[in-house]
């Protein structure tokens, strides 16, 4: 990792974090910079998308569904960007999906990891349970939306924890 | 590659090159042991997590797709399986991120096949056994690359299997199924491939997992439209590749046992197999899916020795039970002693190209001690003085 690339990911884990924090402090308000957040998050991905058409994938066979991918996230993005204050049921969707599919991988990883002997499975198994409790609790409380807001804020701080880690983190390889 | 080839070719390439029947059988084990060095297994023997050489299923599937982990995914899919063709290979009107990922197109007689090889020279039984892994591999992955990338690894519907029949050559349309559940259908042509994902990074356009298997099985023959080729069709024929894989190993091989002075590129010891020639081609042409038994058999006729199945445990225990100091003298540490000098190498050589999809290497004769803790033991084995801090 470049010192530009270490300064970028230590500046984007501390925003992260800080808004965060902001958002489970204030869960009224949080809730919709929530929605905020995942509106613009789609308008960069189209935006990205298409940028990454334009210098990568126009080169591949079959490059173009890139374009069109890129044009409906962006289409996505600028669209529930208009209706924030109304689109909890978005907000909770994305959440229960996020944390269920992390959930199911890990804890898969885990049950493998474990029938293999490897120690590791414990760790791999909590993080997998944890998030499969992050879904369940998304639906279960699905009309409070203070446990919303701190379910998504609690992702994006383990977020912003794991980008800082990978900073400090020792990469080089060692050539003799 | 699978099993097949990895174990029981590779002994029968050792024993043609002059290994007897214990050493054949090591560097066998050695080179079908790439296929199970994960982190899992290096958790459960408490090994280096560096020395991974290879990642299972789910651990790439709950791997962090960040800069961090791509490099490390690159730094095991391209030391060990997908071994670059070119690091300076040209590709007009193409941003710098793009070259980079088709400089690691993994192709045959590359001159990193060169330099692992050499690396190996002198070495342990086991050094020589992952150098024959990456050679045969090279064979039968080359044109994917070994870090994820849509725009070098993607297939489309455009994949036929070849198929030889009294009449002549037929061409019949493969059907790709993303049920990992199910297996390959060779009858009717129906393969597991990974599932399509429109992002460049995801684990789903790793190596050959848009292909499914196919690169894999030695009989098979198909053409594709690879995903960098600009619509130009690639024939790829495994039997007469495998063949080609199995003769260089039996040269590079020799080079390794002293009976060869040089390991060049594009040679083949045609001259030791020609008495097996026969067999070996109706082997490789055989419609199954795991060539096993067949080659098992052949291995058994060759040295009149029984070879056992392969068992990834079968040396865990005296690794594990070794003290701390001792460990590196039993099969599993010169096993991961080799591992971490190939990636090492192969990172290394990434990196003065210019390209850092692999990570950052430093020299350690010129920065001294950095980097990850776990390749200290390279220094360690070089003498070059208590690694550790």
């Amino acid at each position: 990792m470049s010192s530009f690339q270490r300064i970028q990911n230590i500046v984007i884990a501390t925003i992260t974090i800080v808004i965060s924090i902001f958002m489970m402090s204030l869960p009224e308000r949080g809730y919709q910079l929530a929605a905020l957040i995942i509106s613009v998050s789609f308008t960069i991905s189209g935006l990205r998308t298409l940028i990454y058409y334009f210098t990568m994938s126009r080169f591949m066979v079959g490059g173009k569904r890139i374009l069109f991918r890129g044009l409906i996230l962006l289409d996505l993005g600028l669209f529930t960007s208009t209706f924030v204050d109304r689109s909890k049921i978005y907000l909770i969707l994305y959440i229960v999906i996020i944390h269920a599919l992390a959930g199911a991988v890990a804890a898969l990883k885990g049950r493998q990891a474990k029938l293999e002997g490897a120690s590791s499975w414990k760790l791999s198994m909590v993080y997998g349970v944890v998030n499969l409790l992050m879904a369940l609790f998304c639906i279960v409380f699905i009309r409070s939306t203070d446990m919303i807001v701190y379910i998504f804020s609690a992702g994006l701080i383990y977020a912003g924890i794991m980008r800082l880690y990978s900073v400090f983190r020792r990469t080089e390889i060692v050539y003799a | 590659m699978q099993i097949d080839f990895h174990y029981y070719a590779t002994y029968c390439a050792a024993y043609l090159a002059g290994y007897p029947h214990e050493e054949s059988l090591a560097i066998a084990y050695s080179a079908q042991m790439v296929d199970c060095c994960s982190e899992t297994f290096v958790s459960k023997v408490q090994a280096p997590r560096a020395a991974v050489t290879t990642q299972q299923q789910l651990e790439l599937a709950d791997t962090r797709a960040d800069l961090l982990g791509l490099q490390n995914i690159t730094r095991i899919w391209a030391s060990f399986h997908f071994l670059p063709g070119n690091l300076y290979a040209e590709i007009p009107k193409r941003p710098r991120i793009y070259k980079n990922k088709y400089r690691l197109i993994c192709d045959v007689n590359s001159d990193l096949l060169v330099d692992t090889v050499h690396l190996a020279k002198g070495k342990s039984l086991q050094a020589a056994g992952i150098a024959m892994h990456v050679l045969a591999d090279t064979w039968a992955h080359r044109y994917f690359a070994g870090t994820p990338s849509l725009v070098i690894n993607n297939t489309d519907y455009y994949f036929f299997e070849l198929i030889a029949t009294e009449e002549g050559e037929t061409e019949r349309q493969v059907s790709f199924i993303n049920n990992p559940l199910k297996g390959d259908d060779i009858k009717q042509s129906i393969y597991v491939n990974s599932l399509y994902q429109g992002n460049e990074n995801s684990i789903m356009n790793l190596g050959h997992g848009r292909a499914g298997h196919l690169p894999d099985y030695s009989f098979i023959r198909y053409k594709y439209l690879p995903s960098w080729g600009q619509y130009a069709e690639i024939i790829k024929d495994n039997p007469a590749d495998y063949y080609s894989a199995f003769t260089q190993m039996v040269y590079a091989l020799k080079y390794l046992r002293g009976i060869t002075d040089v390991f060049e590129k594009d040679t083949y010891d045609t001259v030791s197999v020609a008495p097996w020639e026969e067999r070996i081609h109706e082997i490789l042409k055989k419609r199954q899916l795991d060539a096993s038994a067949d080659w098992k058999d052949l291995g058994e006729a060759l040295s009149g020795q029984t070879i056992p199945d392969f068992d990834q445990d079968q040396c865990q225990a005296e690794y594990m039970h070794a003290e701390r100091k001792g460990k590196d003298g039993t099969v599993l540490g010169q096993f991961i002693l080799a591992a971490l000098a190939q990636k090492s190498m192969v990172t290394n050589k990434i990196y003065k190209s210019g390209n850092r999809l692999a990570g950052i290497s430093i020299d350690y004769n010129q920065h001294g001690l950095k980097g990850i803790r776990d390749y200290f033991k390279l220094i360690e084995e070089a003498g070059r003085g208590d690694a550790h801090e």
